[in-house]
């Protein structure tokens, strides 16, 4: 978590250069946010709405739109805190959508498919033994499950504090709620997990 | 302090941004309080599953899609990336008025001559008015009955909807058809993963246009690939949604030519193939 506080307050610096450099029309600099900031978008993305062609289509709809914002953007926050609110609103946005909804609840038909998602072939072939393997896979289908299945708000919040780290002020900040707020909803949220996940953690 | 009242503080406990007099409180509760403590180290033990998620990674193709969207976007809405006060170049309202109401109306009159062309083909074709006709059409190539499903469709009931079942490929180029060379392109080079990714992109672009709908994905167990898609399409845009994916693909056996009496929408459920 450290590191990544490292890494994004290193990087301001670049951002603003980089966003200068593309209001002046050099277009490689947004194909370098792009490339900076592709693998944070698409897990945030991933992790929020849990399907990684969901994931992929809505990194590629919000680099879409930071193209045709960046031009008014007027460093009134930070590059990230600002690309991080526009993550939210597009995943929050995709979860309602019609198409969204149906693709889901026909994968979830099929058991098979569910194995698929989550990431787990590539945290699979870290095991070696079968049973350990399959219990881990078991468990992480689990965890994702269950932030799936949180309310958007708190699903926001629990994913922004603890998976990817931020604080509390800067979660405050990307959300647009009070700090007070943003505590509550992480202890309903972090409540809520607790509960569906009892028996497996 | 009662047991509820800590347990509401134990997140805030956990991130370590209690105040300290409360944070006090709470460490000394949780030592005599088993109920509590047992509470506060399944939230702590969220917390660290969280934290220990593996980093997906994007994929390779993901800048691709993105400057293949950028660049597919129209003058227009390059034109108005200009628009005073977006920090570009600064051009004349009235000039972006008058470029918007000619577009608007351009876009109208060029809708109009589509929707009209889509109608009279649908009129001409002379195929036979049952679902589809099946007798031209084989799953392999040779000699053999068309496989064709019946998908029962939630919320109408026990009736039915005249379905089919393809393979679809991407085909060569065809000459001057920029459709065809940008989908190459786009494919050239990607992984088997990736390229089916963005010719699902396509198939959905292609669908949206048509009125119609990506109803289910089916994914592959390995790479999480898409494998099939299953389109809801409109009849009477049917002809014209496969006339554009025969643009840039082809379907394995031709696409069954919907009968002229049919009304219900059709399923399509494709399946992809990028074997060549």
């Amino acid at each position: 978590m450290n590191e990544e506080k490292i890494t994004r307050s290193s990087s301001t610096e670049n951002d603003s250069d980089l966003v200068n450099a593309f209001k002046k029309g050099d277009y490689p600099a947004f194909e370098k946010i792009v490339l900076k900031y592709q693998d944070r978008v698409y897990n945030l993305c991933y992790r929020f709405l849990g399907d990684k062609q969901e994931a992929e289509d809505s990194a590629q709809e919000i680099f879409i739109k930071v193209y045709r914002a960046l031009k008014g953007f007027k460093f009134k926050s930070s590059f990230y805190t600002w690309l991080y609110r526009i993550v939210i609103n597009t995943c929050k946005n995709r979860v309602k959508s019609v198409e969204y909804r149906r693709s889901k609840s026909r994968i979830s038909l099929d058991d098979d498919q569910e194995k698929t998602d989550y990431g787990i072939s590539t945290v699979a072939a870290k095991d070696d033994l079968p049973d350990t393997n399959l219990e881990h896979r078991e468990k992480i289908k689990r965890i994702q499950e269950a932030i799936n299945s949180l309310p958007p708000d708190q699903k926001t919040v629990v994913i922004l504090r603890d998976i990817e780290g931020l604080s509390y002020d800067e979660i405050a900040d990307i959300t647009k709620n009070r700090l007070g707020t943003v505590k509550s909803k992480l202890s309903r949220a972090r409540l809520g997990l607790r509960n569906k996940l009892e028996g497996i953690i | 302090m009662e047991c509820n009242k800590i347990k509401s503080l134990l997140s805030e406990y956990l991130d370590k941004t209690l105040r300290s007099d409360l944070s006090r409180d709470v460490k000394a509760h949780l030592l005599s309080c088993k109920d509590c403590s047992n509470e506060f180290f399944l939230i702590k033990s969220v917390k660290g599953e969280l934290a220990g998620l593996e980093r997906i990674k994007a994929p390779s193709c993901l800048l691709n899609r993105v400057n293949q969207a950028v660049s597919e976007r129209s003058w227009l809405a390059k034109l108005f990336d200009f628009i005073p006060g977006s920090g570009g170049f600064k051009v004349p309202m009235e000039f972006v008025t008058l470029a918007a109401t000619a577009a608007l109306i351009f876009l109208i009159f060029t809708n109009i001559h589509v929707e009209k062309n889509e109608n009279a083909m649908v009129a001409d074709s002379g195929n036979p008015k049952t679902f589809f006709n099946p007798d031209s059409n084989d799953i392999t190539g040779n000699a053999g009955p068309v496989q064709l499903d019946f998908i029962p469709v939630s919320g109408k009931n026990s009736e039915t909807l005249p379905s089919a079942n393809v393979l679809y490929s991407p085909s060569g180029r065809r000459s001057g058809n920029s459709d065809s060379s940008d989908l190459f392109d786009m494919l050239n080079g990607e992984s088997p993963a990736s390229r089916r990714n963005s010719l699902v992109s396509r198939l959905r672009e292609m669908t949206l246009m048509a009125g119609g709908d990506i109803i289910a994905k089916e994914l592959e167990n390995s790479t999480g690939a898409v494998n099939a898609v299953t389109v809801k399409i409109p009849s009477d845009k049917y002809d014209s949604f496969i006339r554009r994916a025969e643009e840039i693909g082809r379907f394995h056996p031709p696409a069954p030519a919907l009968s002229n009496q049919s009304t219900d929408p059709v399923l399509l459920r494709i399946r992809l193939d990028l074997s060549e």
